[in-house]
């Protein structure tokens, strides 16, 4: 299911690099608690470096080389451009003096292998991106750099506000021992929360109201199954999307207040896991129900991701919780073949007065860390300003055409050291919402005027870009998110850091009880098993985990 | 016994490039087997982690439900092992009987392909044709009057679709080497088994099968090996949380173990402790071959 998630996330960001270019042009008012880019104004030759630090030149004499490793990207370079010589190590050649040399690359499947491989070894780049268990090996290892002063003396405004946009767990994640070990790589966990899709034309066939409740969730769901809402005669279709590895769990498991393996904070300020909670098991006794009452496919136990999104594009199931960019993945496909389908996003439903809260993780999936001894570890904050200002802040299209997007590749993939700010595809949801109503796109940068026309695309009847509108036209899934930021419906993990050894010891088993708990009380056990359950995570683990979780808390906090 | 080189050196220099590669990648690494006594830190290095004895083992014996996984592999590898015995012999001796020359070679070449399915393809197609709603097994059984059975999804048939599942993959290897064994049986003693009157299955019984005896003795003994090895790629493609108690095996679970940290200790110590184990197993099989059949293996 982890892997799910981290193949969700890339697919998420990967879909946030069509959207590439989010430029704060002075008018934009931020409709969120987002702080804005505070150097907005800066002419695109300043680097905006502060300045009260041991001097470092703006551009290294002679020039410096720096190793790094990277994945292989499917964009294209320009024809003649590679992997070390492309329009942004051209930059950081002529404006820092620094060179980029690739020592090695590996598809996204093996980078963890050959990444391992490096650190056993020994043989690390001089800087590179590197996920939360590897980044704690190298700390424990000794052999990355401190960069708590590199940091604080040498990176721009605009990359401090983009680092902490999302709040301060980013770099707290990514400090040990008071010391900053690396620049988190922050993304946009915000915006990739499940949202609820319900088949609309369904709804309308069978005359059901839209869901505001999770007890209208539960009665869509109960119709979609027995009153043959595709009309082809045969019981074959269902309410709720499920799989195997219990990816599509969590928008319906929040509803119910229940979490999945985070840990919040109970009443007395202590962390406590929260797939132990009772909340858990009401919402499990909700899914027995509902595979009781065949809204479930039975064979949901052998279908992986992919197949239940065949199965949502073939109309057999009417209701999935899903983030933002299902418009484009996976229903574009199926809305291709069959046009007649219909979908509407909704947030997530409560199953009481409560508001339902969405699960967040932390908003840092790797870290930028740069080797032990390496001369000039401000070198990367250099690489990251750039980045910054050319993707967020510029609007000159000639800038946009040759680093950003050239109308045939995400060319800004390929920018060495990058960081996201918290929230982009709603504020560009918005521009370009305001655009279709003036018919101004003046105030649009190149990437959001590339989404308004897609938009404008399918409003003038091309079917392919029935996506874009779904999630960024004015009733567009973004929508739903931009709702829930503003409500601040979110329930943040406060376990923020990587696994502590006794998580590496007992997870493993603690997980497959858990797996296997939710699995037989779905197809049918009695609720006694979630007692069972509690008691024996508890003894076979998990009330020493729980302790040393708390100490970390109380150490962190 | 003298060791006669020269005669026979162009052989031995065409197994030289075999050898070596043996001795680097298959004895040289066996000074690994440190890493399952130590608390293994990569960046350490084997030298430098922290000696832990037995504690890894221990470990893995102290996970919860690990005596059901120890069951389930030995079971599973068990019937494996017998079907991967009989099955082939069976196949060997009909096919054996076809007297067309090219219907028998098509036969053996078609029942050879699956073996070079990976788990992957085949796990897919098993998937589609085991599905109690949709798939063609089910529809037979239920043309037949069957209710349609979740094969997948039940602890009952799991093991049983593993089994059958690999000794379709699997049988044509060892058939084709049963071939063999049978065509290297001199003629001539069939030829004075059917003036003394043997029918077919006398012939069978008293020249096939005692001719196959070495080759059968040697595949019996090496399949012994895998007692513990019920076959990751396969149960790891086909299994889910429904079926984990019966189809939950040791390297699952050491698989499981590896996605939050990269354990190597504890891998390498079941490693381990699968070696030694079917180091036992071999053994006592050469010993009561030798015993038994009066035939030495090596």
């Amino acid at each position: 299911m982890k892997k799910t998630m981290s193949v969700v996330f890339c697919i998420m960001l990967a879909l946030t690099a069509v959207l590439a270019g989010c430029s704060s042009s002075n008018n934009n008012k931020p409709e969120n608690q987002a702080t804005g880019t505070g150097g907005a104004s800066t002419a695109p030759s300043d680097t905006g470096e502060a300045s009260h630090a041991p001097a470092v030149p703006e551009k290294y004499d002679p020039p410096i080389t720096l190793t790094t490793a990277s994945t292989v990207l499917a964009e294209k370079l320009p024809e003649g451009d590679s992997v070390d010589n492309n329009a942004w190590t051209r930059l950081y050649e002529q404006k820092y003096g620094i060179k980029i040399k690739t020592e090695f690359q590996a598809d996204g499947a093996t980078m963890p292998q050959r990444m391992n491989l490096a650190i056993t070894s020994g043989d690390i780049p001089d800087f590179f991106q590197v996920p939360p268990a590897q980044f704690k090996q190298l700390v424990e290892a000794d052999m990355v750099e401190d960069l708590t002063d590199v940091f604080n003396n040498y990176a721009s405004e605009r990359v401090k506000n983009v680092i902490n946009e999302g709040g301060p767990q980013a770099l707290k994640s990514a400090t040990v021992d008071g010391k900053l070990m690396a620049i988190p790589y922050t993304s946009l966990p915000k915006e990739g929360v499940p949202i609820l899709y319900v088949r609309s034309d369904w709804l309308k066939k069978l005359n059901l109201p839209e869901p505001k409740t999770m007890a209208d969730v539960l009665a869509i769901s109960t119709a979609f199954t027995e009153q043959d809402p595709d009309g082809n005669g045969k019981p074959d279709t269902y309410g709720l999307a499920m799989d195997k590895d219990y990816a599509y769990l969590k928008g319906f498991l929040n509803g119910f207040h229940a979490y999945q393996d985070i840990w919040i904070k109970d009443s007395e300020g202590k962390l406590q896991y929260s797939s132990i909670q009772p909340e858990m098991k009401t919402a499990l006794q909700q899914l027995q129900n509902l595979f009781k009452g065949k809204q479930i496919d039975p064979e949901f136990g052998t279908k992986g991701f992919d197949k239940v999104l065949e199965s949502l594009n073939t109309s057999k199931i009417g209701m999935f919780y899903f983030p933002f960019f299902a418009g484009l993945y996976p229903l574009q496909a199926g809305i291709t073949k069959d046009p007649t389908m219909e979908w509407k996003p909704y947030p997530i439903v409560s199953v009481d007065d409560k508001p339902a809260l969405n699960q967040l993780n932390l908003n840092v999936d790797t870290y930028w860390v740069v080797k032990k001894g390496v001369e000039h570890p401000e070198a990367i904050l250099k690489m990251l300003d750039s980045f910054v200002e050319i993707f967020y802040e510029n609007t000159d299209p000639d800038i946009n055409t040759e680093f950003v997007n050239d109308g045939n590749s995400q060319i800004w993939a390929y920018a060495n050291v990058q960081a996201y700010r918290a929230f982009k595809n709603i504020n560009q949801r918005l521009k370009v919402n305001k655009s279709l109503e003036t018919k101004d796109t003046s105030e649009l940068t190149g990437d959001d005027k590339n989404v308004y026309d897609n938009v404008v695309k399918y409003l003038d009847g091309d079917i392919n870009f029935w996506g874009w509108n779904f999630i960024y036209g004015p009733e567009g899934s973004l929508g739903v998110v931009s709702g829930y930021v503003e409500r601040d419906q979110y329930m943040q993990n406060e376990f923020i850091t990587s696994s502590l050894p006794i998580m590496t010891e007992k997870n493993a088993a603690l997980l497959k009880l858990q797996n296997e708990m939710i699995t037989k009380i779905i197809l049918g056990a009695s609720m006694d098993e979630f007692d069972k359950f509690v008691a024996n995570w508890k003894k076979l683990g998990g009330d020493e985990i729980t302790k040393e979780v708390n100490e970390w808390y109380a150490a962190n906090n | 016994m003298k060791l006669k080189i020269k005669p026979n050196f162009p052989l031995h220099f065409m197994i030289l490039p075999g050898f070596i590669l043996v001795l680097i990648y298959s004895y040289g690494p066996m000074a690994g087997i440190l890493i399952a006594f130590e608390k293994y830190i990569p960046t350490k290095g084997i030298l430098h982690s922290k000696w832990i004895g037995f504690d890894n083992f221990e470990y893995m014996f102290n996970q919860p439900g690990i005596g059901r996984v120890f069951v389930n592999t030995v079971y599973i590898a068990s019937m494996k092992i017998i079907a991967g015995l009989i099955t082939p012999l069976i196949i060997a001796l009909a096919l054996n009987e076809i007297g067309r020359k090219y219907f028998k070679r098509l036969i053996q070449t078609l029942i050879y392909l699956p073996y070079f399915l990976s788990w992957v393809i085949l796990s897919g197609i098993l998937i589609d044709i085991l599905s109690p709603s949709t798939g063609i097994v089910n529809h037979f059984l239920q043309w037949l009057g069957f209710e349609p059975i979740y094969f997948l999804g039940s602890n009952h048939w799991f093991p049983y679709v593993l089994v059958a599942s690999n000794e379709w993959k699997e049988f044509g290897f060892s058939t084709i080497v049963y071939l063999a064994a049978i065509t290297s049986i001199n003629p001539t003693l069939y030829e004075a088994g059917v003036i003394d009157g043997a029918n077919r299955i006398r012939q069978t019984w008293h020249i096939t099968l005692p001719g196959m005896r070495p080759i059968i003795i040697l595949l019996a003994t090496l399949s012994l090996a895998n007692v513990l090895n019920a076959g990751f790629d396969q149960v790891f493609n086909l299994y889910s949380t429904q079926v984990l108690e019966s189809g939950d095996i040791i390297d699952t679970v050491v698989y499981r173990m590896g996605l939050e940290n990269v354990q190597y200790g504890p891998a390498t110590a079941i490693g381990l402790l699968k070696s030694v184990v079917s180091t036992f197993f071999i053994s006592i099989a050469y010993y009561l071959a030798y015993r038994l059949a009066d035939y030495r293996i090596f």
